[in-house]
């Protein structure tokens, strides 16, 4: 049975959560799974290093409750948060672990999403690895826009807010990413 | 069972450390203080601009092509006050990065909030100068700023700095067969040789102790070509109330 704040909307959450740090359960119980695979996929660090990560990024959640702004949604607030201390992490630690993470259907969405016809294609597991390897080789700042539009999949004001840029240099951002994505998928023969 | 546990771990750690939620008050102040600074910084760039427009309007564009400065812009900038555009800049830079800072600064392109800015320093700049908003500060300011950075057009000709580039001001001491002898600004003594060539706009009974603006070209030692003389309140774009500052100007350099 659930309990009435297990159902209640991430911004009814957001209030409870500021009377009573009990409530912060129900919203890392909520976020848990996506924010975990978003640290994967723009960190590659270990499961171990992702839930010391999401530990710091519930404990500045209720540090910053009162921060939390309702034009916003809380989904994009908390995404805000996580990648800001998950790049900290990654330049405290220095050199990433070289771990693929991405799973086969991130890579097909990403593909897909940067305008390769996969059937077309006939993208192989193998071809598959290599899409793989060329997103790892974006640099962050193509590769974090491109998983949160294409694996996250929110929109470009949600993915502004995300990332404190402006709309203009995001969309930028995911044009660039895909052309160097493209100019390199040509140079492997990924595509015709 | 896994993120279970990790949940019961971060409560209890908020619980054990425990960590509070920064107060509301908090979080208002510092978007409020990064406002505050952005407007403070905004104000501040449209009152040194103002300053700014108060050497623009005296800057002589009808004789800025005559000037051998190498190029209008080259010869427009000398006659700007550069201290002023400097902080005009750099106030317009720290605004910028204070509302940058603001809860929403970051959604808007830099271009974007560049010309913003500039249309509002612009514009307040104007009202400002309008309104002398700025005026106690800038005679302290003055005061504090060395003579060389603060570039008003009679500033460089009376101290002679323009002879060079074809720019000599000064007091008429007497008059010779299609000569004026002239005592400049910064107390020297010039000959001052004009033709039928040369533009006497609206002040052909030139007379001793008219003050004079000569634009031309330097001859020798104590000596100028005239190519066109224009006596002090004709020159220099000066409006009613600049005249009134240049003649200030001069009686103290007449004091001195």
């Amino acid at each position: 049975m659930k309990t009435d704040l297990e159902k209640s909307s991430d911004e009814d959450l957001v209030k409870a959560v500021s009377r009573d740090p009990e409530h912060l359960k129900f919203l890392i119980d909520r976020y848990w799974e996506k924010l975990f695979w978003f640290v994967k996929r723009i960190s590659y660090f270990s499961p171990e290093d992702i839930e010391d990560i999401l530990q710091d990024v519930f404990v500045k959640v209720y540090q910053k409750i009162n921060s939390f702004d309702d034009s916003y949604k809380f989904s994009t607030w908390v995404f805000q948060i996580t990648r800001n201390t998950t790049i900290d992490a990654i330049r405290k630690k220095g050199a990433r672990p070289m771990e693929m993470s991405f799973e086969k259907v991130d890579l097909e969405l990403i593909a897909v999403g940067n305008g390769i016809d996969l059937e077309k294609q006939m993208i192989d597991k193998e071809n598959l690895e290599k899409v793989g390897k060329l997103i790892d080789s974006l640099p962050l700042k193509y590769r974090e826009v491109m998983i949160l539009r294409f694996l996250e999949e929110k929109n470009y004001e949600e993915i502004m807010d995300i990332v404190k840029k402006p709309k203009g240099t995001v969309a930028s951002l995911l044009n660039r990413g895909r052309e160097i994505f493209l100019k390199k998928a040509e140079e492997q023969r990924l595509i015709g | 069972m896994r993120k279970k546990k990790k949940i019961c771990e971060i409560i209890e750690r908020i619980k054990k450390e425990d960590i509070k939620p920064v107060p509301k008050w908090q979080v208002w102040l510092v978007n409020a203080t990064f406002w505050f600074l952005a407007g403070v910084a905004v104000i501040l760039s449209s009152v040194f601009f103002s300053f700014i427009l108060v050497n623009l309007f005296q800057i002589p564009f009808e004789i800025l092509h005559q000037l051998k400065f190498g190029g209008f812009f080259k010869a427009f900038f000398f006659f700007l006050p550069h201290v002023w555009i400097v902080l005009v800049l750099v106030t317009l830079v720290l605004g910028l990065l204070a509302f940058q800072k603001t809860k929403h600064g970051y959604r808007y392109q830099m271009a974007f909030m560049v010309g913003a800015f500039l249309i509002v320093v612009l514009a307040l700049g104007f009202v400002f100068r309008t309104s002398q908003f700025g005026r106690p500060f800038k005679e302290v300011a003055e005061q504090r700023i060395p003579h060389h950075l603060k570039g008003t057009p009679f500033d460089q000709v009376q101290r002679g700095l323009l002879v060079n580039e074809g720019l000599l001001g000064g007091e008429i001491v007497g008059r010779g067969s299609n000569k004026i002898f002239l005592s400049s600004f910064s107390g020297e003594k010039w000959e001052v040789i004009y033709s039928a060539k040369t533009r006497i706009k609206r002040a052909t009974n030139l007379r001793a102790g008219d003050k004079i603006i000569v634009v031309g070209e330097k001859q020798g030692e104590g000596s100028f070509r005239a190519s066109a003389i224009k006596k002090i309140e004709e020159c220099l774009r000066c409006k009613k109330p600049m005249v009134k500052g240049v003649k200030t100007k001069l009686n103290r350099a007449q004091d001195k």
